[in-house]
């Protein structure tokens, strides 16, 4: 007995490693639990603005003109005086503070911002301010994330990856949207599509959705009704929406940062008090236009069934500029996502429901207007097209419209690009002292790959067959101090000229370079592949040969780290 | 030998979480492993892992965390269970109050509350149901058709929606849309007194087809109703009415009769067996009814009308029963008299003589016509034979028949004049 028990042991502790976790498994195990912990305070975040709303703007029965003027005011005063005293870590735009954690604070993210982004946020949107709950959600999740990842005592490499998973979590559960998640967030913040990194996002987009989706129901965010596309030549009237789309969206950012720079200079005293101003002129539109108030998911559903005229649409569109302008710029709490999604909604179906009345040829009823202006204006101000595009694919749960939305918001984004260089973030990240990367800028930086720095002219290539001192002589000439040796198609070796050298002393002068040099295996690139990678691979080459994919024996060119320098614009140094 | 099996299993737990014991649970299984195997030494693994930095969660922090979410997915739920439930209460007070505004016909107001209903429940049909009703009732037929699809598409045999989005498209000119709409909701499912409602919607698509000029469909579908309609003298007489309209006399005449049977002093139903026997031809038969009906409704202006029509009718026609040769004779002598002085009117429409030689005109007309100025109405042969009936019939309905070339389509006879004929041509 005794002595079978070292074999069992041994036995058990093989068995045991075979099953144990990798790293990058327990990571992706903590991504899980990190969408079910922000999926429940999603769902807890999103039950207490509706509970809210019902004793302020959403009452049953008549509504009191005085209630919906106060209500706004005295929500966005409070939660103001929240974050100005309390809570100063949840202020700010919260795909900043994401990014910040990425970029900054190794994934640090205090849970006071949590905590305080779920209060004053509840009490801002839940009072009546035309502000969005997915903003603090993303940061809600973020925090989160980074709470768990602390109390896990992850590395620090995996703690700064922490921050956007978290954030994907926090979306996905707000408007009940995995891909939408993990596009944002990986276009957004990540501005990267690297495999262990992305996993992550997606399981923790979708255990919170599937939270989300237990506890509040699967229902699409907006019920939208049957309609099909009339006539090809609508696509020139979707086109013209992504123009009006990308202009307008151009125009709201930059004024919009202008007067919430200009804002940000004044007092404290000053600051505090003007989200109550504001607040009371939310209170007043919204006592003539209730529609404007809050999310306005419920007036994006009457405009998707043709409740309003165009006439109202436009004006709906156009006071939530002014309102949702005016709230963010003093720094009520609150994100942009809804509201963009209400005015791209309310412009795009003006216009639909003004071609339906005057357009010579037929067009589609003005609910596919609607739906595909709620991401032209996404993807004008957020420069996030591809999740534009698919957010309102899963909003609506509705295909039909998929290309006249691809048409719209590229040209949305394409256009406000051009009206607008800067990255509406990274300006409000300016503005709150956060010097962040511009992940628009990143997506769009060339990347230069082998082609571009190889040499073709074969000038580092040694021909097998000379001898060394010719050898020696050649390279001498060409100032080599290694060279490429091929030994026969598609096996190559470096030569160090030193082994030459010392053979040549030693009387191999007139014997083969093969026979004197010493031959060292070496790994093979490709023109396509990215100079950052084939960097890494010349550590421990000198000179790599560059073969075709087509032909893998076919030797394109050689590639040196003098090259890569010279690629890069760095001199180099004399040998 | 239990202490190895628990050994083995918190190792093989252990490694699947990743090392999460702590460093006190660590040393205190390497000492049962020595206390309990033998010359464990190196073997044992617990003894090798308490030289080991601890990197990893400990068992009561994954313990915590798991608490930690239980607890918020508990709080969680009841949280959302009674947001559910007030919702549901808000849900239905919007719904009540919408359909207290609806009853008092403040359709603008119920929509509203309609609305509210609806986005508090936006799964629950009849706050659909509700609002796209009040949607219709308002004239928003753009609006309520779409709620209506949904909930058809929800639902499609749900019969008050087909019914009124067959209204909507009946209105927008879509009429095989509504016709199929209604088709729909006659088989469908309502909500309570469906054979009421079904009678009702067949009625409506009767009416749509007859619109249309469906006459076919019109009388298959009055056919189905006829059988299927209770015994019920209001929905007969409908019924009779609308077979009339698509032009089937004797089904209606055979309504109107049962109708009678059951009640002799129906003026209704006498009114509309005499309209039956007008339409089928038979004007004595229709003369007596009408006689009747003007007894029973001696102001009603329409049956003296149609009263004194079949009287002339009858009056002009010599195949009647009951007439001597003469009168007969007479009666076709003056039917043909009529005749010649109605193609005269559309030879000559300003009423004098037409003087031009009968040579000009036209070939059927001009022996009849030619015949029938040599007749002399106060000229009547000694001895009247069927023969001479027959021919003085004869001339009449040639001259009839004929003139269509001297008679522009739009110049109508006397309408009493123009049925004797076309019953004497039958």
């Amino acid at each position: 007995m005794t002595r079978l028990i070292p074999v069992v042991l041994k036995f058990w502790e093989a068995s045991r490693r075979s099953l144990a976790m990798g790293e990058t498994s327990r990571f992706l195990l903590l991504s899980i639990i990190i969408g079910l912990f922000a999926g429940a305070f999603i769902v807890c975040f999103h039950l207490a603005i509706e509970s809210l709303s019902w004793v302020t703007i959403h009452t049953i029965g008549e509504h009191h003109p005085l209630r919906t003027l106060l209500s706004p005011a005295l929500g966005a005063g409070l939660a103001t005086a929240l974050v100005m005293f309390y809570f100063r870590t949840s202020s700010g735009s919260g795909v900043n503070n994401t990014k910040a954690a990425l970029y900054v604070s190794d994934g640090y993210i205090p849970f006071s911002s949590v905590v305080g982004r779920f209060l004053t946020s509840t009490l801002s949107i839940g009072t009546g301010n035309p502000l969005g709950a997915e903003d603090p959600a993303l940061q809600m999740g973020a925090g989160i994330a980074s709470y768990l990842g602390r109390v896990f005592r992850l590395t620090r490499e995996k703690m700064r990856m922490i921050a956007p998973i978290g954030a994907a979590a926090g979306i996905g559960a707000a408007f009940n949207t995995p891909i939408t998640a993990v596009l944002f967030v990986m276009e957004e913040v990540v501005a990267a599509w690297n495999g262990p990194v992305m996993g992550s996002i997606v399981l923790s987009a979708v255990s919170a959705v599937v939270v989300s989706r237990w506890y509040l129901g699967d229902e699409s965010l907006f019920s939208v009704p049957e309609f099909t596309l009339s006539d090809p030549s609508e696509l020139g009237i979707y086109a013209l929406m992504g123009v009006v789309g990308g202009i307008m969206s151009a125009y709201f950012s930059r004024y919009v940062l202008r007067l919430r720079k200009h804002t940000g200079r004044y007092d404290v005293k000053a600051r505090a008090l003007l989200p109550l101003g504001v607040g009371l002129l939310v209170g007043a539109a919204g006592i003539a236009l209730p529609e404007v108030l809050g999310t306005g998911y419920g007036a994006i559903d009457g405009a998707l069934h043709d409740r309003f005229p165009w006439q109202m649409l436009l004006l709906f569109g156009l006071v939530k500029v002014l309102l949702v302008s005016l709230c963010f710029s003093v720094r009520t709490p609150g994100g942009l996502f809804a509201p963009t999604l209400f005015i791209g909604a309310m412009v795009g179906g003006g216009l639909g429901a003004f071609a339906n009345e005057y357009s010579p040829t037929p067009v589609s009823s003005s609910s596919a207007y609607v739906l595909v202006g709620m991401g032209v204006f996404f993807a004008g101000l957020f420069r996030a097209p591809m999740t534009s595009i698919f957010m309102v694919f899963e909003v609506s749960g509705n295909y039909v419209v998929i290309l006249p939305v691809m048409i719209a918001n590229t040209l949305s984004y394409l256009i406000s690009r051009q009206i607008e260089p800067e990255s509406f973030f990274q300006e409000v990240g300016a503005q709150d002292g956060l010097e962040l990367p511009s992940v628009e800028a990143q997506r769009e930086a060339p990347t230069l790959s082998v082609e571009d720095a190889m040499n073709p002219s074969r000038t580092d290539l040694v021909d097998q067959r000379s001898t060394a001192s010719e050898a020696i002589a050649l390279m001498k000439k060409r100032e080599l101090r290694h060279a490429l040796i091929e030994r026969s198609p598609g096996r190559w070796y470096w030569i160090d000229r030193r082994d030459l050298e010392k053979g040549m002393e030693n009387g191999g002068g007139e014997r083969t370079v093969v026979q004197v040099a010493h031959l060292h295996s070496v790994v093979r690139v490709y023109p396509d592949m990215t100079l950052d990678a084939a960097m890494r691979m010349l550590g421990p080459y000198p000179v790599l040969p560059v073969s075709s994919r087509a032909n893998p024996n076919q030797l394109r060119g050689t590639l040196t780290i003098e090259d890569v320098h010279r690629a890069y614009g760095i001199p180099n140094t004399p040998k | 030998m239990t202490w190895i099996v628990i050994l083995g299993l918190a190792w093989q737990v252990d490694g699947i979480l990743g090392s999460p014991m702590s460093t006190g649970a660590t040393r205190y299984f390497c000492r049962i492993c020595h206390r309990e195997i033998p010359n464990a030494g190196a073997n044992c693994p617990y003894c090798v892992a308490r030289l080991e930095p601890r990197e990893r969660a400990t068992p009561q922090l994954l313990f915590g965390l798991f608490a930690a979410l239980v607890l918020l997915f508990v709080v969680t739920g009841f949280l959302t269970r009674e947001f559910r439930q007030e919702r549901r209460a808000r849900g239905e007070a919007h719904y009540l109050l919408g359909e207290s505004l609806a009853a008092q016909e403040d359709f603008e107001h119920a929509i509203g509350a309609y609305i509210d209903a609806r986005l508090e429940s936006p799964e629950n049909a009849a706050y659909r149901l509700g609002l796209a009703m009040a949607l219709y009732k308002s004239e928003r037929h753009a609006e309520a058709e779409k709620y209506l699809l949904e909930l058809k598409a929800s639902d499609p045999t749900h019969s008050i929606v087909n019914q009124t989005l067959a209204r909507i498209a009946e209105r927008d000119g879509r009429w095989e849309e509504a016709a199929s709409y209604l088709r729909t909701a006659i088989y469908g499912r309502w909500p309570d007194n469906p054979a009421q409602y079904r009678l009702q919607t067949r009625f409506e698509l009767v009416e749509l087809l007859d619109h249309r000029g469906e006459r076919e469909q019109v009388v298959g579908e009055l056919l189905e109703l006829s059988e299927e309609a209770p015994d019920d003298p209001s929905v007969k007489r409908r019924l009779a009415s609308m077979f009339l309209q698509a032009r089937a006399p004797a089904r209606a005449r055979a309504l109107f009769d049962e109708l009678l049977q059951a009640d002799a002093e129906d003026s209704a139903s006498l009114r509309g067996r005499g309209e039956a026997e007008f339409a089928l031809g038979n004007y004595v038969q229709a003369r007596g009814t009408f006689r009747q009906a003007e007894r029973l409704l001696p102001d009603d202006e329409e049956v003296r009308e149609r009263r004194t029509l079949t009287e002339a009718i009858v009056a002009l026609d010599p195949t009647v029963r009951g007439l001597s040769n003469r009168a007969r004779y007479i009666r076709a002598r003056n039917l043909a008299e009529d005749v010649r002085g109605h193609v005269e009117t559309c030879l000559n429409p300003m009423g004098e003589d037409f003087v031009g030689p009968l040579l000009a005109l036209p070939e059927p007309l001009a022996e009849p016509l030619g015949s029938a100025r040599e007749l002399d109405p106060k000229r009547l042969p000694r001895r009247v034979t069927d023969e001479g009936i027959e021919a003085e019939i004869q001339l009449a309905e040639d001259l009839w028949q004929a003139r269509g070339s001297a008679c522009d389509e739009d110049v109508e006879a006397e309408e009493a004049l123009a049925r004797t004929m076309e019953a004497l041509l039958q």
